[in-house]
């Protein structure tokens, strides 16, 4: 086991004094080698839970244990440090820095693990893009890159630097269906080889395609869903 | 910790060869915003000294001296003197055997001033002198001094006299560029009246300069006073002019000029300070997608924001020591009035590093406040 959310609630102010609660009493358990997709309406919640779960949200109340530890009492360089060591983010508009070439975007996680020195980046890189289909493209400019291509870019860099969970946030949100098609193989690939995947995603066919369903209700609760 | 740092090194290097456009945006404003910005600083530092010069020049005695036995040396010697008392203004005293009393007046004061005798007694024929502590430091009682000045007509005495009394009493000290003058007090009785004078001696060499060849000397008073004595002491052996006469600058035509040039170079640095923060505010906001993406992928906040803004603090930097050097070669060909410093040069690059690190450090700032993911994702 190595995501475990335990009575988690999210709550946020919209800036006019109303209270969201996005998440309530959420309990949310993910083993290792999972791959999940969390499916609902748009602006139920789906984004914040995957932004809990990678570290980049903190909860209201609640627990969330990573890897047994309750990362409540990490400080926010220690929540740096998780998030480039277990987590790869797969965003919906790829979230690639548009002035820089393929290979620059996908050593950016390299450049912040302290165990991969600069010499092993080539190889790192050259693996990453090769599992994507990607490895002629180490010097392209992403701008000069189709939707699908630079979201096939935006997976080399989640699993550049073999973090144990891929977060994807709408992966194919932007992309036709081509191409969503190719996104969805990659990230089932990606499980095939052992890596936990959790996948938010308001497309059905795409969640039907992944091993679990998580749903989320109008009351902000996420219910395991029946396959 | 080395391979990181060397990581990130190379991660800025790159920066700065793919980002070239906004680099030399960078890079080009601080040229403009150093070279006046220096030239600002230059150019306030040569008027104050041009001004301070100048009034230091209205001060100045010239001797023109016609004589030709009279040399660069003779003229020094005779600054060195100390055997001639010169006194100028006088006011009554009178003198008992314990204390020499004096109504004494300027613009302002009216005063009774009491000074005892440390040595000595009162003055009892016109052949005698009493002098102050400090004069007392070079003769005794019993000393034959040479003195001179005017009397009460104007009439110019010199007369060798005895010091009988010397009293307990300091004297002042001014100092100037090049020497000292002391002002002191002495008593002399001049139509059988007692008289407290000021007295003034050179000390050290007030002589500021001169040439032989030309026969025209300097000396540096402290104030126009004292040049008047000075313009005393040598007008036989020479024409005796003052700074202003041989300068012929007036100091409001200098304060206008530099008023004009203020404004102009105000503006310019106004207008340079704006477009060189508009600039950094840009090449910041442009930035802001990079900053999500690495602080998503494992940065700190600070360090995300230093790597993606040392690279256009390099550009400031060099922008600034090119901007700063074309300053300097055109005020040292006089092409621009400067008066260059170290000091301006090292100002001028800290403003232009704080600046930017400021700027950058306030956007960053409020960017803090904000979702990684917005970042990243929202369009501005």
């Amino acid at each position: 086991m190595i995501i475990e959310l335990k009575g988690v609630k999210k709550e946020y102010s919209d800036g006019k004094n109303k209270k969201i609660t996005p998440l309530n009493n959420v309990n949310f358990r993910v083993n290792k080698g999972d791959f999940i997709a969390i499916t609902g309406p748009s602006g139920i919640g789906k984004s914040t839970l995957l932004n809990i779960i990678g570290c980049i949200d903190k909860i209201t109340s609640g627990q969330y244990f990573l890897n047994s530890i309750n990362t409540d009492d990490y400080t926010e360089r220690e929540k740096s440090h998780v998030r480039n060591k277990y987590f790869g983010y797969v965003l919906q508009n790829n979230g690639l820095i548009p002035y820089r070439n393929v290979y620059d975007n996908v050593s950016v996680p390299l450049m912040f693990d302290k165990k991969i020195r600069k010499c092993e980046y080539k190889e790192k890189i050259e693996k990453a893009l090769e599992d994507v289909n990607m490895a002629d493209y180490m010097h392209r400019n992403v701008n000069e890159l189709s939707g699908g291509e630079k979201q096939r870019i935006s997976i080399a860099r989640a699993i550049v630097n073999d973090p144990e969970v891929i977060l994807a946030d709408e992966p194919t949100g932007a992309l036709d269906v081509d191409n969503k098609d190719i996104i969805v193989e990659q990230l089932c690939k990606l499980n095939e080889r052992g890596k936990t995947v959790i996948i938010v995603t308001h497309d059905l066919d795409i969640a039907g395609r992944v091993g679990v369903q998580y749903v989320f209700n109008h009351a902000g609760q996420l219910l395991q869903a029946d396959v | 910790m080395a391979g990181g740092i060397l990581k990130k090194i190379n991660y800025v290097l790159k920066d700065l060869l793919t980002d070239k456009r906004e680099n030399f945006r960078i890079f080009i404003f601080s040229v403009a915003l150093s070279f006046v910005g220096l030239f600002f600083f230059c150019n306030m530092g040569y008027v104050k000294k041009h001004i301070r010069l100048l009034e230091r020049l209205s001060n100045t005695v010239f001797i023109t001296v016609e004589n030709e036995d009279y040399t660069y040396s003779d003229i020094e010697k005779l600054t060195r003197e100390y055997g001639t008392l010169h006194f100028v203004g006088h006011t009554g005293v009178m003198c008992d055997e314990n204390v020499c009393e004096a109504y004494v007046y300027d613009k302002f004061l009216a005063d009774t001033i009491s000074y005892s005798f440390k040595k000595g007694k009162a003055i009892e024929s016109d052949n005698q002198v009493i002098i102050s502590k400090s004069l007392g430091k070079l003769y005794d009682i019993g000393d034959t001094v040479k003195v001179s000045g005017y009397d009460m007509a104007g009439t110019p005495i010199e007369k060798k006299k005895t010091v009988c009394g010397i009293l307990d009493m300091d004297a002042v000290y001014y100092p100037t560029g090049k020497g000292n003058l002391i002002y002191d007090m002495l008593i002399v009785d001049l139509d059988d009246e007692l008289y407290l004078a000021d007295a003034i001696i050179t000390t050290d060499n007030a002589f500021y300069g001169g040439d032989d060849n030309m026969g025209i000397f300097t000396l540096e008073p402290n104030d126009k006073y004292e040049s008047d004595v000075l313009e005393s002491l040598f007008e036989n052996i020479g024409d005796v002019s003052d700074g202003n006469d041989v300068i012929g600058v007036n100091e409001e035509h200098l304060i206008y000029e530099k008023n004009q040039k203020k404004v102009f170079v105000i503006a310019g640095l106004i207008v340079g300070l704006s477009v060189f923060l508009g600039s950094i505010y840009i090449s910041v906001i442009r930035r802001r997608r990079e900053l999500g993406v690495l602080l998503l992928e494992g940065a700190g906040y600070t360090e995300a924001l230093m790597l993606i803004k040392i690279n256009g603090l390099l550009s400031a930097v060099l922008g600034s020591v090119v901007g700063e050097t074309v300053s300097i070669i055109l005020m040292k060909k006089g092409i621009l009035d400067g008066y260059i410093s170290l000091y301006y040069s090292l100002a001028v690059l800290l403003i232009i590093v704080l600046l930017y690190m400021g700027s950058t450090l306030i956007v960053g700032a409020c960017w803090k406040r904000e979702h990684i993911i917005d970042l990243i994702e929202r369009d501005i």
